[in-house]
């Protein structure tokens, strides 16, 4: 399993960060080197509904080249989940454009109990299909996506089958594979800010 | 020509450039100049329709197109023009 180290600060951060934020969700950027964080923005969610979605505003978007010219890069995405589990749900895995970063979750579910956990979501090509399978779900919130999801199995990777129905009627599928990815907690304080 | 900031999840196409240089007068010509060089970047940032994708910003130094002309925004020799994918979810 892969790893992202960051420091007991920046964690507790972004847990303050949500909880600030809820009933929204939150989100924001960790920027380092070698799946190490140094550097925490806040950034601002945009979404149309942001309790239900996150959408990172656009002037924080472009921080990721900033960070290179800096010679650091974007190691990890994070947002929060006010009432679901730290686990990418569909929508997070239809988005997940950035397969080279870690997706951090923080959930509130548990009030009293924070739960931080990162992914790496890596997307497939989307394929034509000529039918749904019978198994399918409706994804929350969203008329025109329906999903299949399987756990881990031995070396498999979990994943998400996503399913679209175009205006016209055909059916595209995308894998996404989630991995988890080990939040290792540093004591010392970030070196640089 | 303007420099163009490439995202890392497209730096597939450009042989692992960060930052490379094409010609063009607004961004529909950025674009095509992008696809003629990195062949595969056009259906990246488009729909079959020739519009951007939703969940596709692309910005002529600090500024957004969809504020600006969209994708007939006018790029300067000077330009630096920035392709950032959404980062957004449920």
């Amino acid at each position: 399993m892969k790893q992202l180290v960051i420091t007991q600060a920046h964690h507790d951060e972004i847990i303050a960060h949500a909880q600030a934020g809820a009933p929204n969700e939150v989100c924001g950027l960790l920027a380092g080197r070698a799946g190490r964080a140094d550097a925490l923005w806040r950034a601002r969610n945009v979404a149309a509904d942001p309790r239900l979605d996150y959408e990172m505003n656009p002037q924080t978007l472009l921080k990721q080249f900033e960070f290179e010219e800096q010679g650091q890069e974007m190691v990890a995405i994070y947002h929060s989940h006010p009432e679901s589990p730290a686990y990418p749900s569909a929508t997070d895995a239809l988005r997940a454009y950035y397969p080279d970063s870690v997706y951090v979750i923080c959930s509130l579910a548990d009030a009293a109990q924070p739960v931080m956990a990162g992914f790496r979501m890596i997307q497939g090509e989307a394929e034509p299909m000529a039918g749904l399978p019978p198994d399918v779900v409706p994804v929350r919130n969203r008329v025109d996506l329906l999903m299949r999801y399987a756990a881990a199995d031995g070396d498999r990777p979990a994943r998400y089958e996503l399913y679209s129905v175009t205006d016209d009627r055909r059916i595209n599928c995308q894998v996404v594979e989630i991995e988890e990815v080990e939040i290792i907690l540093s004591q010392e304080a970030a070196w640089q800010q | 020509m303007a420099t163009v900031n490439i995202p890392t999840p497209l730096r597939k196409l450009t042989g692992g450039q960060s930052r490379v240089q094409v010609g063009g007068a607004d961004i529909v010509g950025v674009i095509a100049a992008l696809e003629a060089h990195y062949p595969g970047m056009r259906d990246r940032l488009m729909d079959e329709a020739g519009e951007l994708k939703r969940f596709i910003n692309i910005y002529v130094n600090d500024d957004e197109i969809r504020g600006l002309q969209g994708k007939a925004t006018p790029v300067a020799p000077d330009d630096r023009i920035s392709i950032v994918p959404a980062m957004a979810g449920g």
